[in-house]
């Protein structure tokens, strides 16, 4: 009992992850569908612009995080308006070999500055808490309890701002939205911004947890975007739920297959998921 | 009395291929101009067009005398034209507030505003609190207009207002759009519910093969035998 209970708390802090890039990957696609292979290399930059920053300026790991989300929120603005603000009006697929071409330039640029080898933002033993002989280590208390800050902000936006409100109108219908007088550019250059803080909160946490590589989070992307689909693809809430189911499953699913299949899982979820709800968990109103 | 709507000569479509065909329309103020026409006839299109939804190829719009020509749509809006569409017409996963919120993203709305829509619309306000996605057809046309109306339009162009609804409630969506008239908003609309509509309107036009092929008092066409036998129906 004690082990499935720990590994559900191992499940949740992957699944916070997840759930981090998964909003960003659903929030994209609902806006400007298409799906961004480059998503998992943002959130690789998102982490290593918090290295810089732990380097640079002596900080701690959480005052460096909202420095990383500007700059990678910055740098998916940028990249929207010098590359994929061309492609418009072309056809997904273009867009979608063009943001696997982006990914290979983000990942290069990383390997180019901080170099192929892996690093740490802080070495040394951390001291796991232990509540009822579950172990809690305190950078897994910091990954969910920011994540769950981070997820009820984002919900508060969506919720209660005219720009919030706009994304979601813009994800049910964009048309409808510009002729409602939504500027729909203004749209998509929040929703770059957005998605670009919530990758590198995601890509800071799973280098928090493990160490940091140009492929760090290029590897979590198939989870993710499995998080995002089983959630139903463009709903940011079902990305959450996608996302931690996904985590909780995959980490459940080591106790009776080798860890090295964990990525199969997520497919497994995902096929299951979709054969029993075809438009994921939370389903569109139409 | 200068032209609120003009719509001259304008030539247009989908991709390469022209749907509009020369269509001039005028619309000079809160009147109900009505657009009948068979299926294919370019109704929908030229509302399309209007709002830069689809390209004009040649030709122009004007409204209230400034050039709006293949002008986005967001910009159109701001200078006090609104649509509703015959389909998707709400945001399906807001709720009835927040898709009348959006109508006032332009103009910030302290209120007034959208009292004065739930008092047009009663119904709307039972249900402000419910996703739009949920609401029947009459309930999703009249939060359509709404919405329109929310932007505080001078010209509201409404594309099939009664299509798919309940014969109970043609009537009175087509009431609801004479009550729209009388605040001072002008409403051009394509309806299959001819008859029904022109018996509410100031003037119609019969649109054939993308251009406006007849255009006269909506009382004149009611009584047209020819225009009834083709367009009117029993």
């Amino acid at each position: 009992m004690t082990d499935f209970v720990q590994l559900i708390v191992f499940g949740i802090v992957s699944g916070a992850i997840f759930a981090l890039g998964g909003i960003g990957i659903s929030v994209i696609f609902g806006i400007l569908r298409f799906a961004h292979l480059a998503h998992g290399d943002m959130m690789t930059l998102g982490a290593y612009l918090a290295l810089a920053a732990i380097s640079a300026l002596q900080l701690p790991v959480l005052a460096a995080l909202p420095l990383a989300m500007i700059g990678t929120a910055a740098t998916a603005i940028a990249i929207d308006w010098l590359f994929y603000r061309r492609f418009r009006r072309a056809r997904p697929v273009i867009l979608l070999i063009s943001s696997f071409g982006m990914a290979l330039v983000l990942r290069s640029a990383i390997q180019l500055i901080w170099g192929p080898g892996n690093h740490v933002y802080e070495s040394g033993i951390s001291i796991p808490y232990v509540l009822f002989d579950i172990r809690i280590k305190p950078d897994h208390v910091m990954i969910v309890g920011c994540t769950v800050a981070i997820i009820v902000a984002f919900h508060l936006f969506l919720t209660y701002t005219r720009l919030g409100k706009a994304m979601r109108a813009m994800s049910d219908d964009p048309d409808l939205a510009r002729v409602s007088g939504v500027d729909t550019e203004r749209v998509v250059v929040w929703t770059w911004a957005i998605g670009g803080a919530l990758a590198a909160a995601g890509g800071v946490f799973l280098a928090l947890d493990t160490q940091l590589n140009p492929l760090l989070c290029w590897n979590i992307l198939l989870p993710m975007f499995a998080a995002a689909i089983v959630g139903g693809i463009g709903r940011p809430y079902g990305a959450i739920a996608g996302g931690l189911l996904i985590g909780i499953v995959e980490e459940l699913s080591t106790a009776v297959i080798e860890p090295a299949y964990k990525p199969a899982v997520a497919f497994i979820i995902m096929i299951v998921v979709l054969i029993w709800r075809p438009t994921g968990i939370v389903r569109s109103q139409t | 009395m200068s032209d609120l709507l003009a719509i001259e000569a304008v030539h247009g479509g989908y991709g390469t291929a022209d749907i509009l065909n020369g269509a001039d329309l005028r619309i000079s103020g809160p009147e109900i101009v009505v657009i009948i026409g068979p299926n294919g006839a370019g109704k929908s299109t030229l509302m399309k067009a209007v709002f830069g939804l689809v390209r004009v190829r040649v030709g122009n719009i004007r409204f209230n005398g400034e050039d709006i020509t293949n002008m986005r749509a967001d910009l159109v809006a701001e200078r006090g034209l609104a649509y509703v569409p015959q389909e998707r017409n709400v945001f399906p996963s807001l709720t009835v507030d927040e898709n009348l919120d959006m109508g006032a993203y332009l103009k910030r709305d302290d209120g007034k505003r959208k009292t004065a829509i739930y008092e047009i619309f009663p119904q709307l306000r039972l249900r402000r609190a419910q996703r739009a996605g949920s609401l029947s057809g009459g309930e999703r046309q009249m939060l359509a207009m709404g919405r329109a109306l929310m932007i505080e339009p001078k010209l509201l162009l409404l594309d099939e207002p009664t299509a798919a609804l309940a014969p109970r409630l043609v009537d009175e969506t087509l009431e609801k759009i004479v009550e729209i008239r009388s605040l001072g908003i002008g409403v051009l609309m394509v309806e299959q519910n001819a008859k029904a509509a022109l018996r509410r309107a100031d003037r119609g036009v019969v649109m054939v093969m993308g251009r406006v092929r007849l255009e006269d008092e909506a009382h004149n066409l009611l009584a047209r035998t020819d225009i009834a036998d083709l367009f009117l129906g029993a």
